[in-house]
């Protein structure tokens, strides 16, 4: 076979067109080129560009530049391909998929040695036009795919999508189909994204244009559909179990047939419609999925619905509403009569105030189950999605604060948790008689726990401090290293200022034990050291930071006493020069040793508040005195002597006559002292349970509560004022709320009367009528 | 009312009473000489009343209050020489009649001129105080209310119902003063529903909405 003339177009193109023909396919594909006529054709085209080149007018007179040779064989080769592309024709056993595929494949591998073929002209002629501007002109492969987009996909592109389609239904029904023309001919969509500007930039225009749009309005479609009717006939779990399947069958199929572009539209389409579109029936179902404690199967829809992150929203707002009125529901069903659990009625609202220790703590411990329960819930179901964690810390914020017993209807109060809470903690702390061991089941992880919920911190702290101080004067607590425990916890958990009363107490017992040591020895060298009690504790404690205030009423301490006292009020004042004692006498508590028992037995010890002592004291020197003359001898207001009689009679070691409870306090009463005390035990503690006392407690701790929010909103004010001059009325109440939340919950009305009360004393002034200044 | 504060008020005078020969003009210093009280140097109660009554003043119209807050009256009842004298020369009035005419025609537009009516107001409190006090009795100001606001604004009626029937307790300036500003914002809110009360509104004035609302007196 001899080559043609270099320097002849037509008898070049002669030559080569058959083995064009045959690299590209003919019709059977029975006749494939051989290596002979594939070179000579290589041949053929490079010395036609060569010697055309070279032959004489290689020079162009007018430019002075190299004219190289190629667009008239371009010419032909852009028509060959046109006609070559047109009259390829679908045999009649095959759909137009399988044709189309068929014939792509073929005609991409023809492309890639037609390329070599013109290797020559694509170096030199192609490169040089495309480098001078011409962007219609394009390396041989390029112009091959062009023209196939042209005249093949570009014309047949509706049924082709149609087609593809088609064979995903099948794909989805799980039917027969050939997943080797999907991928070649979704392939083809990307492949023909050619962007004529720079054929080197991927382009995915007609990939996402003609086929995903489509694709993705065909696949909300098929889903639609599909969970409608999976729907009518299936219960929601197999209806999520399906939808789990489905969309790793989506996921699977994306990874194997779509450009990685498509995974997420996909994802996001199915989603939507497997997930965002059946979201209200889910919702439903949740909370009896819920209410069956079906953890496996709510993960199952959370893990869903996670998919869609506008749908886990509303999730995550009915978990919390469940919890809360499950909350509230547990709380209204408590069971406060914990010693006959028998088939009483359900009572339909508890008492407005727990009267008993164990009620209080039966209280927290329900709180706490609650919340317990509902952790366990966020770890296993929702694998402690942060959304959810949220959800669970507002709705116990929720019912922890308000619910029928920490503000029970028509009560305007603070609400009664944090009081509860402090009682609770006040079990855990202090030593307990053996056979009551109420703190077995508690601890200071539950102290914890609610204490992270509580709105009015600044309460529990005023009621738990109220109760340390009993424990640390009465030495009823357990250990120090738990009671540092807490605080520090507290401290950690709040702030170090809300500590620092607590802080400051433990220091006062500090320093009252190294005065009690002075104190025995200072003793030592008293004369009268006989009449001075040695077994004598006495706590000086900081006015401002202990919640007791001196003893406001007289009282005339028995004379017995008095040589202790003025050894310790000399002594006290010899070290302390200036400061001043205030006794607290309604806090004093000791021990007498009284021999009343039955002849030869040891006598008994009693344990007495110091006004049960000054009273019985005085029964040394007769037997019987009237109400009228212990008032006297007292000099107490009349409820304090009563109160601390009646214990006294009650555990009859006093005789009342007449007996009538109610005549206690007349002046004619009398009472007389047994001669003869019968009791099991040896040791007697008439000292609890005095009732003035508790009630003026509460009253105060919650008056201290008030006061406290009142200096603490008024100093907050200031001091917000002091730095900004002047501010607007909304972000001076907004600020405050701000700055007082980690304490409590400030009301607008409060900080309105703080705001008055600090322009009355001339520390702000209005500005308008709705700015404030600070008055320096 | 002007009998209320009998003498109480021993703040020092700004003019020196023996000296009258200071460029005022002599007219007015004679009015006022006539008026004053001979050992304080300046007018007081009865003096007042008298002057009043030469005015054509009845005290108990408004008329009364425009003149103690034109003459820049420290109390009740009370008028210092140079506070007088200045005033009047400044307002060209030599005689009781164009007195008269003067504070007639204020106080005739003090419905119309409510900047005005605000100023003679405010200045009321000050004038209205008990010595060492900072708050006026919930009585003396209802009274004060009835006569300077009660034709402007006739919600008042209602708010002096209120304090007289349940607040019952001393009135602050800051209450005094946003009281205007709150007749004036709700005048025409007749069911006070755009009220807002964690605005800047003293709480005497959150609880009378509230107080108002609950007894349904806002039809």
């Amino acid at each position: 076979m001899s080559l043609p003339h270099p320097d002849d177009l037509q008898e070049t193109w002669a030559f080569i067109e058959p083995s064009l023909y045959k690299i590209l396919g003919t019709d059977d594909d029975s006749d494939g080129v051989t290596p002979d006529e594939y070179m000579s054709s290589y041949t053929a085209v490079y010395n036609y560009c060569v010697s055309r080149s070279k032959g004489g007018s290689t020079y162009r007179s007018s430019t002075n530049s190299i004219l190289l040779i190629g667009s008239e064989i371009y010419a032909r080769l852009k028509n060959f391909l046109t006609n070559y592309v047109l009259q390829l024709t679908k045999r009649p056993d095959e759909t137009f998929l399988q044709f189309y595929v068929r014939r792509w494949r073929r005609y991409t591998i023809g492309a890639g040695y037609l390329n070599n073929v013109f290797d020559y002209m694509n170096r030199y002629w192609v490169s040089k036009e495309r480098s001078d501007g011409r962007r219609d002109i394009y390396d041989v492969n390029t112009l091959a795919l062009l023209t196939w987009r042209e005249n093949m996909f570009d014309i047949n592109c509706n049924i082709l999508v149609a087609e593809i389609l088609e064979q995903i239904r099948l794909h989805r029904l799980k039917q027969q189909n050939s997943p080797a023309l999907l991928t070649h001919s979704i392939k083809s969509f990307v492949m023909l994204g050619i962007d004529i500007q720079d054929l080197k930039k991927p382009n995915l225009g007609i990939y996402i244009d003609k086929f995903e749009k489509q694709y993705l309005i065909n696949t909300i479609e098929f889903y639609n559909t599909e969970s409608n009717e999976y729907l009518k006939t299936h219960n929601l779990i197999d209806y999520m179990k399906r939808a789990e399947h489905r969309i790793a069958d989506e996921t699977s199929f994306a990874t194997n047939f779509l450009d990685e572009r498509s995974r997420r539209p996909l994802l996001e389409t199915v989603c939507k419609s497997l997930i965002e579109n059946h979201a209200p029936v889910m919702y439903e179902e949740f909370e009896r999925l819920l209410q069956q404690d079906q953890f496996s199967d709510i993960n199952r829809m959370y893990l869903l619905m996670q998919k869609v992150q506008s749908s886990l929203d509303p999730l995550a707002r009915k978990f919390e509403g469940y919890i809360k009125s499950e909350g509230l529901m547990k709380i209204d069903n408590m069971d406060i009569n914990d010693d006959n659990k028998g088939d009483r009625p359900v009572r339909k609202a508890p008492p407005k105030v727990l009267a008993t220790d164990q009620q209080k703590k039966l209280y927290i411990k329900t709180l706490i189950a609650v919340y317990t329960k509902f952790v366990s819930i966020v770890e296993k179901a929702f694998n402690n999605d942060l959304l959810f964690v949220k959800a669970l810390d507002n709705a116990c914020r929720g019912f922890i604060n308000k619910n029928s017993v920490a503000s029970p209807p028509g009560y305007k109060g603070t609400s009664k948790t944090p009081e509860y809470l402090a009682k609770y903690t006040d079990l855990l702390m202090r030593k307990n008689a053996r056979e009551n061991d109420v703190s077995s089941d508690m601890s200071e992880d539950d102290v914890m726990t609610i204490f992270k919920f509580i709105t009015d911190k600044d309460a529990f702290e005023s009621h738990y401090r109220k109760l340390l101080a009993k424990r640390l004067i009465y030495g009823t607590s357990m250990s120090v290293d738990t009671e540092e425990s807490i605080i520090s916890r507290l401290q950690k958990e709040n702030s170090v200022q809300y500590t620092s009363k607590m802080t400051k107490m433990f220091q006062d017992m500090k320093a009252s034990t190294d005065l009690q040591a002075a104190f025995a020895q200072y003793v030592e060298n008293k004369p009268n050291k006989k009449e001075i009690l040695d077994d004598f504790n006495v706590y000086v404690l900081a006015e401002t930071m202990w919640p007791f205030s001196a003893f406001k009423h007289e009282f005339s301490l028995p004379k017995e006493l008095m040589p202790t006292y003025d050894a310790l009020e000399s002594l006290y004042n010899e070290k302390h020069t200036g400061r001043q004692l205030k006794w607290i006498w309604n806090l004093c508590r000791g021990e007498i040793k009284a021999n009343i028992s039955k002849p030869g037995k040891p006598p008994f010890i009693l344990t007495m508040t110091l006004f049960q002592m000054a009273i019985i004291l005085r029964f040394n020197e007769q037997d019987t005195y009237t109400f009228a003359e212990l008032v006297d001898i007292l000099k107490l207001p009349e409820e304090y002597v009563s109160g601390n009689l009646a214990p006294l009679i009650k555990y009859k070691l006093l005789n009342q006559s007449p007996p009538d409870a109610a005549k206690i306090g007349e002046t004619s009463t009398k009472f007389t002292v047994v001669k003869e005390y019968r009791s099991k035990r040896m040791r007697v503690n008439f000292a609890s349970n005095i009732k003035i006392e508790q009630k003026q407690e509460l009253e105060e701790t919650t008056k201290e509560i008030e006061q406290g929010r009142e200096m603490f909103l008024q100093a907050c004010i200031v001091r917000i004022m002091k730095a900004r001059k002047q501010l607007k009325h909304v972000l001076l109440v907004n600020e405050v709320i701000q700055q007082s939340h980690t304490r409590f919950k400030a009301q607008v009305s409060d900080i309105k009367k703080a705001i008055e009360n600090l322009i009355e004393r001339e520390y702000l002034r209005r500005v308008d009528s709705d700015t404030y200044e600070y008055v320096a | 009312f002007l009998s209320k504060h009998p003498d109480s008020h021993n703040r020092p005078t700004s003019g020196n009473a023996t000296t009258m020969d200071n460029g005022q003009d002599q007219k007015i210093v004679n009015i006022f000489n006539k008026y004053k009280d001979q050992s304080s140097g300046k007018i007081e109660i009865e003096g007042t009343i008298q002057y009043l009554q030469d005015l054509g003043i009845d005290p108990e119209d408004p008329a009364s209050l425009v003149l103690s807050y034109t003459l820049g009256s420290p109390s009740t009842g009370v008028f210092e020489r140079d506070s007088f004298v200045d005033t009047w020369e400044a307002l060209d009035c030599t005689d009781l009649p164009s007195m008269t005419t003067f504070i007639k025609t204020k106080t005739a537009n003090l419905h119309t001129n409510l900047p005005y009516l605000r100023k003679v107001y405010e200045f009321t409190f000050g004038y209205i105080l008990e010595p060492h006090q900072k708050k006026v009795s919930a009585e003396d100001a209802a009274m004060y209310w009835q006569l300077l606001l009660q034709e402007v604004f006739p919600r008042v009626e209602l708010w002096t119902e209120f304090i007289n029937d349940d607040w019952q307790k001393p009135i602050t300036r800051d209450a005094w003063n946003m009281l205007f500003l709150f007749l004036q914002d709700f005048e025409k809110d007749p069911k006070l529903e755009n009220y807002d009360d964690a605005a800047s509104w003293p709480s005497i004035i959150d609880s009378f909405v509230e107080w108002a609302k609950e007894n349904e007196k806002l039809e």
